[in-house]
């Protein structure tokens, strides 16, 4: 079957639009809205880290005041949601299960991924064009800071023409669509949307929306009925910020495709058409101009000759001809 | 009454966020590998020559630091964010802020071992590895799926989607096929071929032959 043929259509999911959407938070906005003694507090109880754990800068002094908190605390149980105590042992209990490590990346990834086949059939593991797909995926991820992966990377591609979209898991789980794979014109391009992808697993933009949301979610326990305008401010966290994300994506991207030896150009190549596509400049959370950060990578590293680029646009060509 | 004190535990949720898909690693640690198997490599990148492997739970000693990085802006550890709450902090403990060292935004994507060269995100210390179990990972992942502190697993709901929608969180998951996953997954395993793939590399000008 030739991939080339196939005229997308239908559901265009924009690209590596696709991917990961996130909900990052930006702390300034709860910052605001604490203050007074409460402010005083947390800036004791967080304090600085301690001894050499960074990472998990502040939990052992929070947890340290946990049983002093309890003594005051009074609530029923019917006000679990609410009162101080079960936020901050919600908080804790969600720092904890955020501490993944790649096992956990992996098994997060799994239980996402299982239900994108769960909605569309894939192609073999051993279809040419999957095997194509994965060496192209596998030289990207041999220059990002993530080479080592819990297990061996699954790229999957997605058998729907009508579907132009990719995207990633953690723990390594990347999918292309058919209709993404007709989209893109040669290997660089192609590179670029799998970069793109791969840049939200190296940058932990899937756990980081999740952390996110779980943060966004205990503040929505806490503010209860008393903020009922509030909106505004959890439309931000769900929409507003995942701009720095794609942006971020996009510009680690494009350094990963051009470390890996691609012309990192292609992103914009890519990204012009995909915005004709949608018919609209760009999707919702995303950077209103998404090309210039590719066009400042691709400027800061030497150019790559169109030979190179034309020999592996051959060899594309043949791969999905056949 | 006020909403505020009702509200502040919730920093705890933002502050104690961090960066552990690359835990802060110091020369001289020691560390596990939490990956099924560990490549060693000649030199700092994966378009070096393959030096040996380990497996899951060795215990490695780190001699050194290579490919050192910023943390990205938006991750709960970088500069910008470490930054921003040394600002509140001492805005509101009334004093000058601190610059903040390097080591707490920083981290390698390498680490010298004795033999070689292995990737970060397969190494970590003793306390996070030993949470790489199983039954620990998946009661963790199940509660970040569901939004709740605890639950117990299930492979037949259908989860959140957060951290894998479409574009405008139009994409949304069917029902959990975890057979089918796990039969790629398996069928995938172990047939990556080296020899093959620096064939694809060489052919087409990249990585180490570009």
């Amino acid at each position: 079957m030739s991939y080339r043929t196939v005229v997308p259509r239908g559901i265009v999911i924009s690209l590596f639009l696709s991917c990961i959407s996130v909900t990052h938070v930006n702390a300034n906005p709860l910052g605001g809205l604490l203050g007074g003694d409460a402010a005083k507090a947390l800036g004791g109880m967080m304090g600085k880290g301690k001894g050499d754990s960074e990472d998990q800068q502040g939990s052992g002094s929070a947890l340290d005041i946990l049983g002093g908190m309890k003594k005051g605390s009074g609530s029923s149980d019917g006000d679990q949601g609410r009162n101080p105590l079960s936020l901050i042992q919600g908080a804790m209990e969600a720092n904890k299960n955020s501490t993944l490590g790649p096992m956990g990346r992996y098994y997060l990834g799994r239980k996402l991924s299982a239900q994108v086949i769960g909605l569309y059939k894939p192609l073999s593991i051993d279809d040419p064009v999957t095997r194509y797909v994965r060496d192209v995926v596998m030289t990207v991820l041999a220059a990002s800071n993530y080479a080592g992966n819990y297990s061996d990377p699954l790229v999957i591609v997605l058998d729907d023409p009508g579907l132009v979209n990719a995207f990633a898991a953690p723990g390594n789980f990347v999918f292309i669509s058919t209709g993404m794979l007709n989209f893109v014109k040669n290997e660089d391009e192609l590179a670029f949307v799998l970069a793109h992808e791969i840049a939200h697993i190296e940058l932990d933009h899937g756990l980081n929306a999740i952390k996110s949301k779980q943060g966004a979610d205990l503040f929505k326990d806490a503010a209860g009925d008393v903020v009922a305008g509030m909106g505004g401010l959890f439309d931000a966290m769900e929409n507003g910020f995942s701009a720095d994300l794609e942006g971020e994506a996009d510009r680690r991207g494009a350094e990963l495709v051009a470390l890996a030896g691609y012309d990192p150009n292609a992103g914009v190549a890519v990204i012009e058409r995909l915005e004709k596509l949608q018919g609209r400049k760009h999707g919702t959370g995303y950077p209103a101009d998404r090309r210039s950060a590719v066009e400042r990578v691709a400027a800061s590293h030497s150019p790559v000759s169109s030979d190179k680029v034309n020999k592996r646009a051959e060899r594309f060509n043949a791969k999905l001809s056949q | 009454m006020s909403v505020f004190p009702k509200m502040w535990p919730l920093c705890l949720v933002f502050s104690s966020f961090s960066a552990i898909a690359f835990e802060r690693i110091n020369e001289g640690d020691t560390v596990y590998v939490a990956c099924e198997s560990l490549t060693v490599y000649e030199k700092p990148t994966a378009f070096s020559k393959v030096v040996r492997s380990y497996k899951f739970g060795d215990k490695l000693n780190v001699t050194g630091l290579k490919q050192v990085f910023p943390l990205p802006a938006t991750d709960f550890s970088s500069k910008k964010f470490l930054e921003k709450r040394e600002k509140e902090d001492a805005a509101r403990e009334e004093r000058r802020p601190q610059p903040i060292p390097e080591e707490k935004y920083m981290r390698a994507a390498w680490l010298q071992l004795k033999d070689g060269y292995g990737a970060a995100s397969c190494l970590v210390k003793q306390d996070l590895f030993s949470s790489q179990t199983e039954e620990e990972v998946l009661k963790r992942v199940e509660a970040l799926a569901s939004g709740k502190a605890k639950r117990n697993f299930s492979e037949d709901e259908s989860g959140d989607m957060t951290a894998m929608r479409g574009a405008a969180g139009k994409a949304k998951g069917g029902k959990a096929d975890y057979e089918t996953i796990d039969k790629l997954a398996n069928a995938v395993k172990g047939t990556f071929n080296l020899d093959a793939h620096n064939q694809f590399r060489q052919q087409g000008s990249l990585g180490e032959y570009q």
